[in-house]
């Protein structure tokens, strides 16, 4: 069987790309109106609503970049997956019921709907509208790029497609992607979510079983072998040290929240009720699934240090290379399979906020009303951002440059910093003010570009959307404190009374 | 004291404790630094030197993080919900993770200096806190939202309410 390894991971892939094909032609008879596209009718269950927020949480960061970032800097970045269930139960405690809520009342379809309607402010949601537009370009170039090396590895390892380029790859990965986007909607991508995650939990349910088989004495004696090479490694703050790995907590726990892929997700149930089921399947899901994480990465690195495999050459080489010597080829093609459907759950989610945000949001804040036929524009949006992005993505990557490094600055770490502080406490706190929330969202503009041009360098290689969220969530606070309170429409006064 | 100044109050102790690790000169491999032998490994080095001067202001600064944390969910709640009993579910969640953050903060000092630690499911000592312990500490809250949401989150009363506002709106009671 070894022998077909390639071939088997070929046929799981492309398995799975059928499946989201297949999901999208579905996903057509069920996309009839704009709020069809963006919000599924407000009409899903909390299995689908659950499986949709982890599985847009949990990129294809999570499945190559972090066993590789376990690699290179031992349990550092094992606070981020540990700041998950706080994340989420913070999100669910402060804006699952607000948003869904406000939803209904307002019939939003995305989240500067709701933050216009919150502070009554067309600035708010132009500000909101440009910084998701500018971080889905930056976000998603990085997820496609992502997606076109991932297959150009996985083809080229066949004799027939030894070959291939990665425009080529780039073209067939984003095909598919916005094949389903475009013709589903949210309906789509939701639904396509739901045998992603499943994908994923089994995915990181087999990785785990064969990663303790890699050493007789299993995981802790990879982790011995780690700690007589270098304590620390192994310890909890990793190779990296205190600063950084409790700074990325803080980002990643608190900036949850502020994730407008996650969030819009808690207007899509059918009822509030179901956000008590749907928080427990979320953080089942999640938590599985990010166990491919800790047990590729510390696996791997132990493995290098004992010998079993040579050194690696670049830190994401850590699950393939874990993939190809120490997994069945099965559970390879499942893997792998299970890497596109982190990377394409998270990339459609980006690709409706952003269509959302360019044919909604912006037009609505510059003129006063949307387009007509948001359908329709809603589709050709959806594919001219992929078009975009893509050609972001193989720009950065032929040609490098400044453009998409500030790009990258609006991503996940932007999102946090903007757009926490106006949901999380403004949503709950009346007294916030349109003032504290521009405040908040220019000053994390500010720091995050100051920082990815490299005018400003945080000390302890503390993140910079670390320094820009806890700045904006003072600067929300304080700006509001100190200036006139704005009278609340009164269905979301009374809403925020609930 | 309202809510809201708690949590500025706390954001602001934050800033300070981060603001003091920051005023830190950095010791030993304070960041990391790379692996004398492969390539894409970094190293953390004498751990003891590197934290010496930065363990007490990264405990406040976590700990800080854990009060903010525990201030948001109360906040989380509406007013008129938050009880005696709801204060005392979530301080004693709150508490639960202060003490977890302490046992692995404490048993990483004590590995430290002694060079030597136990094993626990798979990891060291204080590794096995952080990996189970911090992330099930929040299950805590996640618990009280679960099994409290009728009484918390979401009552039958709450669901009457808005219904009765979705038909005031319905009716024309509000304008945009």
């Amino acid at each position: 069987m070894a022998e077909h390894r390639h071939l088997i991971i070929v046929f799981c892939v492309g398995v799975y790309m059928l499946a989201s094909i297949g999901v999208g032609l579905w996903a057509i008879r069920r996309t009839h109106s704009a709020s069809d596209f963006f919000v599924a009718g407000r009409s899903l269950g909390p299995l689908v609503v659950a499986m949709a927020v982890f599985s847009s949480t949990l990129s294809g960061f999570g499945f190559v970049g972090g066993p590789g970032l376990v690699y290179n800097s031992g349990l550092s970045s094992f606070w981020m997956v540990c700041a998950a269930s706080l994340g989420y139960a913070l999100a669910f405690f402060l804006v699952a019921k607000r948003i869904r809520l406000v939803a209904e009342l307002r019939d939003t379809v995305s989240l500067p709907d709701v933050l216009a309607a919150r502070y009554s402010s067309e600035a708010v949601r132009f500000m909101t509208g440009v910084t998701i537009l500018l971080g889905v370009l930056g976000y998603l170039a990085t997820q496609i790029l992502a997606m076109a090396l991932v297959l150009q590895s996985i083809l080229s390892a066949t004799a027939m497609f030894a070959d291939i380029s990665l425009v080529t790859c780039a073209v067939v990965s984003l095909s598919v992607l916005v094949f389903y986007s475009v013709t589903g909607g949210i309906v789509a991508s939701v639904y396509t979510d739901l045998v992603q995650g499943l994908v994923m939990m089994l995915a990181g349910v087999m990785v785990v079983i064969a990663a303790a088989n890699v050493f007789d004495g299993g995981l802790t004696e990879a982790s011995q072998v780690i700690f007589r090479d270098d304590p620390e490694t192994i310890m909890p703050f990793g190779a990296l040290g205190m600063a950084t790995s409790m700074a990325w907590f803080f980002m990643f726990g608190f900036g949850n929240a502020g994730q407008p892929h996650v969030i819009t997700k808690f207007m899509m149930n059918r009822r509030v009720s179901d956000n008590r089921t749907i928080l427990p399947i979320t953080l089942l899901g999640y938590a599985v699934s990010a166990m491919l994480w800790i047990s590729i990465g510390v696996v791997i690195h132990a493995a290098v240090i004992a010998g079993l495999t040579p050194a690696l050459q670049s830190a994401d080489q850590a699950a393939p290379v874990f993939l190809t010597a120490f997994a069945n080829p099965w559970l390879a093609g499942v893997v792998f399979a299970g890497l596109f459907a982190a990377i394409m759950s998270t990339a459609d989610a980006f690709l409706n906020i952003g269509a959302a945000a360019a044919i909604h949001d912006i037009p609505k804040a510059l003129r006063g009303r949307a387009f007509g036929n948001e359908l329709h524009w809603a589709r050709i949006a959806t594919v001219t951002i992929a078009l975009a992005a893509a050609a972001f993505a193989l720009y950065s990557h032929y040609v490098g440059g400044k453009l998409i490094a500030i790009l990258g600055a609006f991503g996940w770490g932007m999102f946090a910093a903007a757009l926490a502080p106006l949901v999380v406490i403004g949503l709950n706190w009346k007294r916030a003010t349109r003032a504290g929330a521009l405040a908040a969202i220019s000053v994390s503009i500010v720091i995050n570009i100051a920082v990815q041009i490299g005018a400003f360098s945080p000390p302890y290689a503390m993140a910079g959307g670390f320094v820009a969220m806890l700045v904006s969530f003072i600067v929300f606070i304080g700006v509001s404190l100190v200036t006139a309170p704005v009278p609340i429409a009164d269905d979301l006064d009374r809403a925020m009374d609930i | 004291m309202k809510l809201i100044y708690a949590i500025l109050a706390s954001f602001l102790c934050m800033a300070v404790f981060v603001g003091w690790v920051a005023l830190m000169p950095p010791e030993g491999l304070a960041v990391g630094g790379p692996h004398p032998d492969y390539p894409a490994m970094s190293i953390g080095g004498d751990g003891a030197a590197r934290t010496r001067a930065i363990a007490a202001p990264v405990y406040l600064w976590q700990a800080s993080v854990i009060v903010i944390a525990s201030l948001f969910i109360l906040l989380g709640v509406s007013p008129q919900r938050r009880t005696p009993l709801l204060f005392w579910l979530v301080g004693g969640a709150g508490a639960a993770m202060l003490a977890i953050w302490t046992l692995l903060f404490t048993s990483y000092l004590a590995a430290q200096a002694s060079g030597e630690t136990h094993y626990a499911l798979g990891f060291p000592i204080p590794t096995a806190w952080m990996v189970y312990g911090v992330f099930l500490s929040h299950f805590g809250f996640c618990a009280i939202y679960v099994f409290g949401f009728r009484r918390f989150v979401y009552s039958d009363a709450d669901e009457a309410a808005f219904q009765q506002l979705l038909q005031d709106k319905n009716d024309g009671a509000f304008t945009e």
